[in-house]
């Protein structure tokens, strides 16, 4: 890791869609795979992340800058965890999951996976599909059969008519 | 459906560790209502590993399994009225017959059911997952043994904290012994992992009544009436101890109405020792050392707004008999999410232990079968339903 010389280390990230950004080396290193190229000297130019696209670096980079500016204190981490996810449509937290795991965040992927999974919660069979791009293979008698078995889990779900 | 551009959630279900850990995150009801998107997710939803992983711990129930009156047929009472309970049994009927089944044990979220009418001669015992709606019957230890409520008994010994796999202890009566009365027992304990089952020690003479075991620490245990010892079995050491003495005042023999039960590693006994406005509700040290009192527990602002539960005459001591019954003690992850659950004349109450306040628990369907089912509370016991992902 670089000397401390006074002055913050910043690195250059560039995302797949060739978009540059700079980010103080202290809060890049959240990610671990940009710590271990870091670690092996691998940083003194442009670090390629080629599995992220600029919009979604974009959004990792604020959420880095913002969690490694509170100090530690897991109330106050969780609460910016939530408000950083609140406006986030689906897709957006899909890339942000990818993005986790590419980059090994562990508490990125723990957050957006809990915020997927809040989205799902009352979601209906087919929307699940939908989104997640699964085909049905079972045979109308055999979706039927598994859906009497669970009945009681149908009930409160939201109305198919997300998209 | 997929297409040569995948959208970024398409990847992320296909990746099988980025999945399941979103998966592992969703409530079980969710869960289980997901088994129907594909047959690679329920293949996943239904894998031993992934149900170990998911099951929450500590584990609180969330409702209650009652009987109704009709034998085929059993209540669902949920604590919370924003989390619905399964009905148990609705469209499978294991026994096959039209008489139906009794529940005899609830452990960390399995049932331990037996083919009603009670002294049928050939009962067949089944392990259930009212969640999962999955059941698996129980093979015989022996095939002279008599499966016959009278002369054996099984109890549940299951934590999924431990294991994924489940025991089932079966006490039999041998023999009457001529002179002492005593009958002679066997134990024999079943693995689901191995799916047989095992003798276990030698032949012990005992009057105790193997039946209504709660599973706790590790072990199974009876609780003895009157001057009859408690005993429990230690599932791990195979070995069979006593337990120390009920608690409680002196000189109320007829101690008949009690609960003795399990909630998130406590094992809890209220005593009803005569006419009194209160009980004790005691808890178990894990060593054995005594029952010692986690909750004094005062009644009479449950009375002044149930006049209902009182009956009879003012006593001599000036206290009124009252009719109630404890359904349920349950601990909640934090002291003050611990509450009873008190059948009263037609209706069940859940009383927080910390608060010391009252709540009615959330209608549901069937109020009138629910309110004709609970009218004489201290007649049947509930079992709690726990949610769970767990194989049977």
């Amino acid at each position: 890791m670089a000397a401390e010389t006074g002055t913050p280390t910043t690195l250059t990230l560039k995302s797949n869609d060739d978009e540059l950004f700079s980010v103080a080396e202290s809060a890049a290193i959240l990610s671990v795979t940009i710590r271990n190229m870091v670690e092996d000297g691998c940083a003194g130019g442009v670090i390629p992340l080629d599995n992220v696209d600029g919009k979604t670096l974009a959004s990792v980079i604020t959420y880095m800058n913002g969690i490694s500016a509170i100090p530690a204190d897991e109330e106050k981490k969780k609460s910016y965890r939530d408000k950083f996810l609140s406006d986030k449509d689906f897709e957006t937290l899909a890339d942000m999951v990818l993005a986790a795991n590419y980059l090994n965040m562990s508490c990125l992927m723990d957050a957006v996976s809990a915020k997927i999974a809040q989205v799902m919660e009352k979601k209906s069979v087919g929307w699940v599909r939908r989104k997640f791009g699964i085909e049905n293979d079972y045979t109308p008698e055999e979706e039927a059969a598994v859906k009497e078995e669970h009945k009681w889990t149908f009930e409160g779900v939201e109305t198919d008519d997300d998209n | 459906m997929e297409s040569e551009h995948p959208t970024p959630a398409e990847i992320v279900a296909s990746i099988y560790h980025l999945l399941t850990r979103i998966l592992l995150l969703l409530p079980i009801k969710s869960l289980t209502r997901f088994k129907s998107v594909s047959k690679e997710w329920l293949s996943l939803i239904s894998d031993p590993e992934f149900c170990h992983l998911r099951n929450p711990n500590p584990n609180p129930a969330i409702g209650l399994f009652f009987p109704s009156d009709e034998p085929h047929r059993w209540l669902s009472l949920p604590f919370h009225a924003n989390r619905s309970i399964p009905p148990p049994f609705r469209s499978s009927e294991f026994t096959g017959d039209s008489l139906g089944f009794r529940i005899i044990q609830s452990c960390n979220g399995l049932l331990l059911c037996i083919s009603s009418p009670r002294y049928h001669k050939n009962p067949k015992y089944c392990v259930y997952n009212p969640t999962t709606n999955c059941f698996s019957e129980l093979p015989k230890p022996n095939e002279r043994i008599v499966f016959l409520n009278a002369v054996c008994w099984m109890s549940l010994a299951f934590d999924p904290a431990m294991s994924r796999h489940y025991n089932v202890v079966c006490l039999s009566i041998l023999s009457v012994g001529v002179n002492s009365g005593n009958k002679v027992f066997q134990i024999r304990v079943y693995s689901s992992e191995t799916g047989s089952w095992q003798l276990c020690g030698e032949q012990f003479e005992a009057t105790v009544n193997f039946d209504n075991g709660v599973y706790w620490n590790r072990a199974v245990h009876w609780l003895g009436s009157g001057k009859v010892d408690s005993f429990y079995f230690n599932i791990d050491t195979q070995v069979l101890d006593k337990m120390p003495k009920r608690p409680g005042r002196q000189g109320w023999n007829n101690r008949t109405d009690y609960y003795f039960g399990e909630s998130c590693g406590h094992l809890h006994l209220t005593e009803m020792t005569g006419p009194s406005i209160g009980f004790n509700v005691y808890e178990m040290r894990r060593d054995y050392s005594e029952w010692f009192v986690v909750h004094k527990v005062n009644l009479s602002s449950i009375v002044y707004s149930n006049p209902e539960m009182v009956v009879g005459r003012a006593h001599e001591f000036g206290l009124c008999n009252l009719v109630f019954s404890v359904l349920a003690i349950i601990r909640g992850e934090r002291e003050e999410d611990s509450f009873l659950v008190i059948q009263l004349p037609g209706k069940a109450i859940r009383y927080n232990l910390v608060s010391k306040t009252c709540e009615n628990l959330p209608v549901v369907e069937d109020t009138d079968m629910i309110e004709r089912c609970l009218m004489y509370p201290g007649i049947h016991q509930g079992f709690q339903y726990i949610e769970s992902l767990s194989c049977v």
